[in-house]
């Protein structure tokens, strides 16, 4: 009878914690079914009437999800919100802000990162809801205003209505649709619609329907559409760039010199904007997990409070969810919430524990999911093993649960309880997620100022604050004899970076005496800066590097390390793992200690940190031009990066032939198969987006499976 | 100032068992009759209705002309009533006292709880009920024991009653109701609040818990000070302590 659990090599009851809202695929009849419920019930008026809806629809108050403690499912809830909205709602998943500065322009930034995501084979949602706001544009233009010679209108409005509902452009008709809509003078007509309309897009609906224009038309990443995006990011664009999209200067409304007020100002116009037009398509979900990252930080607390304010009062088409361990949240973030702002929050929607029939069908399911039969199930439950359970109480956390079924399995499959999971291995396994997931290892400037401000706390003798008055050196590091200034930048506008460059040097100048350096980190996917024809901002940024400031270029394993010690971080706060927030912060001080000496090392700018992620000693001088549109990765390459990830015809089928064979294999021996460990962030990228095969990432090794059911 | 209508439910609380009038909630949440004051009035209302569905508040309780309102687990209850039943009782003796009499007796807030009193004092055996044709009339039972020499319980301790779920019940709305509505209410402010000893709490918690009318919880994502870890229930074969309870369908 032990035959079948002891051949099994992973635990299917070892995965307790749900990392990534849409993966989940499976949940138990009945289970939070109320809460669940009760957050689609506030959604439905929301998406109730016809597109577009006019007057957009006011957001009901923000939506409070609370657990009793970990392991009830508040992310396993999204994850399941997300699903049953796939058709309906465009889903964001908002990982916390870390500058209460700049809070919408993170939350502006995490929306299109979600946007762009594309899902079930289907476009983009950015793509979609830029071809839904055009086409319904359309049909009220022809419909309302009318189109010279043109007879068959009536059928046009009926077909692009249609093309609304379902925006994408499938066949030649649908595209030669594009075609007309996007046409400069068409344009001009849709941006009236959308005026009249009562549309408040701030004056800028020439802008915004010429953007969508952009999205809708040009082929993802190229020229124009890529501009489209830095636009919507709330980004200045180049001159050319906004030729591209047939700008004005004044709807190129982000400033190369503006104050971080003055980004997040716009950024959030953005956001309404982006909301205002959900009315075309579908409204918005804006989802706040991981709440506990806030706890301690006041100014944090309070920019959050500010934000569900705003959602509330000026954002339509939308509903706020967010999510909180009730302990945190009633002690340790609400007493330091304005009260008019957490006044914009509903009661709370409490979830449950799970009890004896809803155990029985997860145990069944996650035992078929590894294909164990019938005879295995229910040797799984003999002895009473479920009742015995459940014995005490008659409802247990869903975390529980499942941790008392890899006892058992281990009972079973006599296998010795496994060591505790080293803090080392709990990191190893959210940097084999990290690296497996391309959108995880995009620029996340949160992250960036997480590590830098709380990892950074460690160095000896420094005091670590943030600086609200500056515009871009946020966050400094200061010691009685010198100081380190970080700022966070995404883009590649030159003023903009001219703007940084001069107020290092003003930093470096004017403040104490003593040693000096700035760093931006850049990280490898996005545009390389300072481009070499910035012929205007090559004095500033000289001067500034004179001073000590550094473009800090991470490399991706830097990216990945950096990313999957927040992942850790978060899982410590939130009381996923064994260990504790300063437990965790502790170690990942010691761990990233050579990279945070080098940094701090290097504010005497004579010395400069010699590894291949630290600064270039003489900056944007060595980096190379590539093409006249900088610096910025090419469509092609992208394409050539995306290909990358394919391990090619022979190699795909020798890794399908041994996982399908072996059912589930230690991925060294598929990558001894391959030729190298070398190929092991390839192999697990192919794997991620491969249907039939799953890799499982444990404290000890990683294991391929071959997914019975995808 | 107008005051906003989020606070209502806390000044409720904070009232005690004096309670709030609704003369009192108008004047300090409408304000004074105006071209908004009917709006307001309205939304008062439906605050106050909807504070009512969800169990935080009591009310509203008629009294002369006035209109009362209290927290959950404060303010007249069928328990008040019953103490105050059984005192006039005691006080008039042998002179029986029949139950219109007795009625008559009981005025303000406890009024409307005076059946539901009788019964309660009876079931407790602090007083007789006796019968002449239709007619009732009561007796203390302190009173027949002196007359009739019975043997009093010596010295010993006068026993509490075991706590039970409905001691629990308004305790734990009303806490649940001064932290904001948020279900899961720690075990050591149970205990505190129902002044009832900690073994005698963690009997009834888990009775309860085994009967699905509660759910206990550890609570392992914040530090907590020891005295609340000390109050929380250990169970063999969970390493956490359970910290916070919620009562099930507690809306």
């Amino acid at each position: 009878m032990n035959r079948p659990f002891a051949s099994v090599r992973v635990n299917p009851f070892e995965n307790d914690v749900v990392r990534e809202p849409r993966e989940v695929s499976f949940s138990v009849t009945g289970l939070n079914d109320e809460a669940l419920n009760a957050l689609v019930g506030k959604f439905s008026p929301l998406d109730a009437d016809a597109r577009p809806r006019v007057p957009p629809a006011p957001p009901p108050k923000a939506q409070l999800v609370v657990s009793p403690d970990r392991g009830y499912g508040k992310s396993h809830l999204l994850g399941r919100l997300f699903a049953k909205l796939k058709q309906r709602a465009a889903t964001i998943y908002l990982r916390p802000f870390q500058d209460p500065n700049k809070a919408w322009q993170s939350i502006l930034h995490m929306t299109i990162q979600e946007l762009m995501r594309a899902t079930d084979g289907k476009p983009p949602q950015l793509e979609m809801l830029a071809v839904a706001v055009l086409a319904h544009l359309g049909a009220n233009f022809i419909g309302e205003e009318g189109v010279d010679n043109y007879a068959d209108a009536a059928r046009a409005v009926a077909f692009l209505r249609e093309l609304g509902a379902e925006p994408t452009l499938a066949g030649a008709q649908e595209r030669a649709w594009i075609e007309w809509l996007t046409d400069p003078e068409t344009l001009a007509g849709l941006a009236r619609r959308l005026r009249i309309g009562g549309f408040d897009l701030g004056q800028r609906e020439k802008a915004w329907v010429s953007a969508l224009a952009a999205l809708a038309r040009d082929e993802r990443y190229g020229e124009s559409w890529s501009a489209a995006v830095k636009w919507l990011r709330a980004e200045p664009l180049e001159p050319e760039e906004a030729q591209r999209l047939r700008l004005s200067q004044a709807d190129n409304d982000g400033q190369g010199d503006s104050s971080p007020q003055e980004i997040d100002a716009l950024s959030f116009r953005r956001l309404q904007g982006l909301c205002a037009l959900a009315s075309f398509h579908r409204p918005f979900v804006f989802c706040f997990d991981q709440t506990e990252f806030y706890v301690g930080d006041h100014a944090l607390i309070k920019a959050l409070g500010k934000c569900i304010e705003r959602l509330y009062v000026d954002l339509r088409n939308q509903l706020t969810v967010i999510t909180a361990n009730q302990a945190n949240w009633v002690d340790d973030i609400r007493p330091h919430m304005e009260q008019p702002h957490w006044a914009r929050i509903d009661r709370p929607i409490p979830l449950e524990g799970i009890r004896k029939e809803g155990a029985r069908e997860l145990v069944v399911e996650r035992l078929r999911r590894s294909d164990f039969d019938e005879q295995a199930i229910a040797a799984f439950f003999t002895d009473d093993w479920l009742e015995r359970v459940f014995e005490t109480l008659p409802e247990l956390a869903v975390r529980e649960l499942l941790m008392r079924a890899a006892e058992r399995f281990r009972t079973l499959a006599k296998r010795p309880e496994p060591p505790p999971a080293t803090i080392d291995a709990l990191f190893q396994v959210e940097l084999a997620a990290v690296r497996r997931e391309k959108a995880l290892q995009a620029y996340d400037q949160d992250s960036l100022m997480w590590f830098a401000r709380d990892v950074g706390r460690t160095l000896e003798g420094a005091s670590v604050e943030r600086t609200a008055s500056r515009r871009y050196f946020s966050l400094q590091w200061s010691w009685p004899d010198r100081r380190v200034c970080f700022a966070f930048e995404g883009g590649d506008h030159w003023k903009r970076w001219k703007s940084i460059a001069e107020e290092a040097s003003a930093l470096a100048d004017r403040g104490p005496k003593g040693a000096f350096a700035a760093y931006v980190f850049r990280t490898p996917d996005l545009p390389k800066v300072p481009r070499p024809s910035w012929k205007a901002s090559a004095p500033a940024l000289d001067g500034a590097r004179a001073r000590g400031f550094r473009i800090v270029e991470l490399t991706l394993d830097r990216v990945c390390e950096l990313h999957a010690a927040r992942e850790l971080y978060s899982n410590a706060l939130q009381g996923n793992i064994a260990f504790g927030g300063p437990e965790t912060l502790a170690w990942l001080q010691a761990r990233f200690a050579s990279f945070l000496k080098e940094l701090a090392g290097a504010s005497t700018p004579s010395e400069t940190p010699t590894r291949a992620d630290s600064p270039a000693p003489d900056g944007a001088k060595q980096v190379p031009a590539v093409g006249e549109r900088g610096l910025a990765p090419t469509q092609a390459e992208r394409k050539m990066a995306e290909e990358g990830d394919a391990l090619g015809p022979d190699d795909e089928r020798i890794v399908l032939a041994l996982v399908c064979e072996q059912k589930i294999v230690d991925i060294g021996v598929v990558l001894d198969r391959l030729g190298g460990v070398d190929r092991r962030d390839q192999l697990l990228r192919w794997v991620a987006r491969h249907p039939s095969l799953k890799a499982h990432s444990g404290p000890h090794n990683t294991w391929l499976q071959w997914r019975i059911a995808p | 100032m107008i005051a906003k209508l989020d606070t209502v439910g806390a000044d409720i609380v904070g009232a005690g068992d004096v309670g709030l009038t609704l003369g009192q909630i108008r004047k300090k949440f409408v304000g004074k009759s105006g071209t908004k004051a009917k709006a307001r009035e309205a939304e008062m209302r439906e605050r106050l209705a909807s504070l009512v569905r969800e169990g935080a508040i009591r009310g509203p309780f008629k009294t002369g002309a006035s209109q009362l309102y209290f927290a959950a687990g404060r303010g007249p209850s069928i328990e008040t009533a019953s103490d105050t039943v059984a005192e006039f009782v005691f006080q008039s003796g042998v002179k029986l006292l029949s139950k219109a009499a007795l009625e008559k007796k009981i005025t303000g807030l406890n009024r409307r709880f005076f059946a539901d009193a009788i019964a309660d004092a009876v079931a407790k055996q602090t007083i007789m009920e006796l019968v002449q044709g239709r007619a009732r009339f009561y007796l203390h039972r302190d009173v027949a024991a002196e007359r009739f020499g019975f043997e009093v319980e010596g010295p010993t301790a006068p026993k509490k009653p075991a706590l039970t779920f409905a001691d629990l019940s308004p305790v734990y709305r009303r806490l649940k109701a001064e932290q904001g509505g948020f279900p899961a209410v720690k075990i050591f402010e149970l205990i505190r609040a129902l002044k009832a000893p900690k073994a005698e709490v963690h009997r009834l918690l888990i009775e309860e818990a085994n009967t699905g009318r509660v759910t206990i919880h550890p609570t392992t994502s914040v530090e907590l000070p020891p005295e609340v870890i000390d109050a929380g229930v250990r169970l063999p074969g969970f390493a956490e302590p359970f910290i916070t309870v919620v009562v099930k369908d507690d809306r």
